[in-house]
């Protein structure tokens, strides 16, 4: 505590409209709110309380991006050029039947990056 | 700003507080189970030891202790794959399309759907891996992995490496969605155990919930998660099936070789998925007493997506039927005359009746939300369901263009011994997590408890 003066109101709600307009009417009279914690999801908190909307989707993108990138890159170098091999008479490389792995990989590390993102910005750990 | 629709009816019943959602839920975790928990967690691992030991002598045997052939290469191992992976849809249909058409009666039973979507992938998984024969090399025919043949890679144009990727991916995704959501009610086990002064349950709970706080910035975080993983999840649902249906549809066996697969396989994985969540959760609700969270609309609405899901099949059934007849190929036109008419014609009007006729009976209000009816008719799709898929594989291959070389395929003790292996372990695995964690997401439905409950104002 770096002074005395400070002063610290502790709320309890039973009603997360109550809540809601409670935390509107606090921060309207320009009262600085330090947390507020729920047992579930109140919508229009966030909003209410001033948050800046969460960057996850974009990291999500990244992520995404990534897994399309090495997807492009193994398939092309592993059945293209590290290894070339004539598989039912078709071309070394064609996109067509890399799609599928493409589109999993994709979708793999886009939901595994923003999830580690999301434990790692909230700063949960099982420990 | 919340609307209560004066339409809709009332998903929470008996006038629930939040205080009794946390305290109906978290009982079954708290409490010791019952004597029918015990006996049916018990006779789950019966299967699972007995499945155990035909899985161990097929390892170390081989897969010679199968009743496949020559001619008939696939028979059981690809329908209980295919069969356990449709099953595995339901889960994250529920949680990640639901969510966003904002269904709200997912909430009561997104978390049981989606554990049962990960054990019924698991089950599928064991089919594939036995059939490997040599398990402990199937990570390098699997997986593109560096190797000593210097390195020959895997084939990237075979649709059952596809299946690997999809799979996998499908695994990993609904695994994480699920454990996402379980987090904040992992919480509120942690915290009712604090305060009951259960030391070591408070610090296991705490460690699962990640040290959940609830604080408002982390539950943004978390719905924009749930949000984007639901988002990547409604493709990679649909994407699943679809390339399993690749497996038969890109190869060029009359009876398989069609294009009408894809969509025909994701409405199946649908149907027989949520005939197995009603299976399990009638059950479930029963055991627990969850009548009030689990409601009698619920299964109707349920039922309502088997009735849509079930006549899509009975279409491309009998599409299917009606190309190979207008494509005049002679070869798919014998598979499929052969298949109604042939040695399986009992398989195929089995699926017939199963699938297409029954499910049609919950056009009647009075089916549908009849909890006995409903239990039997789950099971009944289901049954038709595994039906369909042995039809598909079986009666294609085995009488093929070489009259000399068509057979019948004969399953051993081993083929149903795995089988029973993969009921042992799902069953096990469920009976498990329906002690272990909450089987309803609490979070969740305490959201809605004040819009959709008959809890007085």
């Amino acid at each position: 505590m770096s002074s005395t003066s400070e002063k610290f109101l502790v709320g309890i709600f039973d009603d997360e409209d109550i809540l809601l307009h409670g935390v509107e009417g606090v921060r309207g009279k320009g009262v600085k709110i330090h947390e507020v914690y729920s047992p579930f999801p109140v919508h229009g908190l966030d909003e209410a309380l001033g948050y800046k909307r969460t960057r996850l989707p974009i990291a999500a993108f990244l992520f995404g991006l990534t897994g399309t990138i090495l997807a492009v890159t193994m398939q092309f170098w592993m059945l293209g050029f590290d290894w070339p091999m004539i598989i039912g008479g078709k071309n070394f490389v064609s996109l067509p039947p890399f799609i599928p792995v493409i589109f999993e990989l994709t979708v793999l590390l886009s939901a595994l990056g923003m999830v580690a993102t999301f434990l790692i910005v909230s700063d949960m750990k099982a420990l | 700003m919340q609307a209560t629709s004066s339409v809709r009816e009332t998903l929470i019943t008996g006038g629930k507080t939040v205080r009794d959602v946390s305290e109906d839920i978290s009982r079954h975790v708290e409490n010791k189970p019952n004597r029918l928990w015990w006996i049916a967690f018990g006779f789950s691992l019966i299967l699972f030891g007995f499945g155990f030991y035909c899985l161990a002598a097929l390892l170390w045997d081989g897969i010679g202790l199968w009743g496949l052939n020559k001619t008939v290469g696939w028979a059981w191992d690809i329908t209980n794959f295919v069969w356990w992976v449709g099953i595995g849809h339901a889960g994250t249909l529920i949680s990640a399309i639901l969510l966003l058409f904002r269904q709200k009666w997912r909430m009561s039973i997104n978390r049981a759907a989606e554990a049962m979507t990960i054990f019924a992938v698991i089950c599928a998984a064991t089919f594939p891996l036995a059939h490997m024969g040599r398990l402990w090399l199937g990570f390098y025919w699997a997986l593109p992995l560096p190797n000593t043949w210097g390195s020959l890679w895997v084939n990237f144009n075979s649709p059952l490496l596809w299946d690997v990727f999809a799979i996998s991916t499908y695994f990993t995704v609904s695994l994480v969605f699920w454990y996402i959501g379980l987090i904040p009610d992992f919480a509120v086990i942690r915290d009712r155990a604090t305060r009951m002064g259960h030391k070591t349950r408070a610090a296991i709970y705490n460690a699962l919930s990640f040290g959940w706080d609830g604080a408002a910035k982390t539950w943004m975080r978390y719905e924009s998660v749930a949000l984007i993983l639901a988002g990547l999840s409604t493709p990679l649902v649909l994407s699943v099936h679809t390339i399993v249906s690749f497996d038969f549809a890109t190869s060029i066996v009359p009876g398989w070789h069609t294009t009408i697969f894809p969509p025909y396989f994701v409405a199946g994985a649908i149907f027989s998925g949520f005939a197995m969540v009603l299976t399990l959760l009638i059950v479930t609700r029963k055991v627990f007493k969850l009548e009030d969270y689990i409601t009698i609309y619920h299964i109707e609405l349920m039922n309502i997506i088997i009735i849509i899901t079930g006549s899509i099949v009975g279409i491309a059934y009998i599409t299917e039927f009606f190309v190979a007849w207008y494509g005049m190929v002679p070869a798919e036109f014998y598979a499929f005359y052969n298949r109604a008419t042939g040695p399986y014609w009992w398989a195929y009007w089995s699926m017939m009746t199963c699938n297409v006729i029954s499910p049609q009976l919950f056009w009647f209000k009075k089916i549908r939300t009849n909890i006995a009816a409903t239990f039997v008719l789950s099971i009944i799709v289901n049954i038709g369901m595994w039906f369909e898929r042995f039809v598909i594989i079986v009666t294609s291959i085995h009488r093929d263009y070489l009259p000399s070389s068509w057979s019948m395929f004969y399953p051993t003790i081993y083929d149903m011994g795995e089988y029973i292996f993969t009921f042992g372990l799902f069953f096990t695995a469920f009976f498990l997590f329906a002690k272990f964690f909450p089987v309803i997401n609490m979070a969740e439905v305490k959201s809605i408890i004040k819009s959709s409950s008959e809890q007085k104002h």
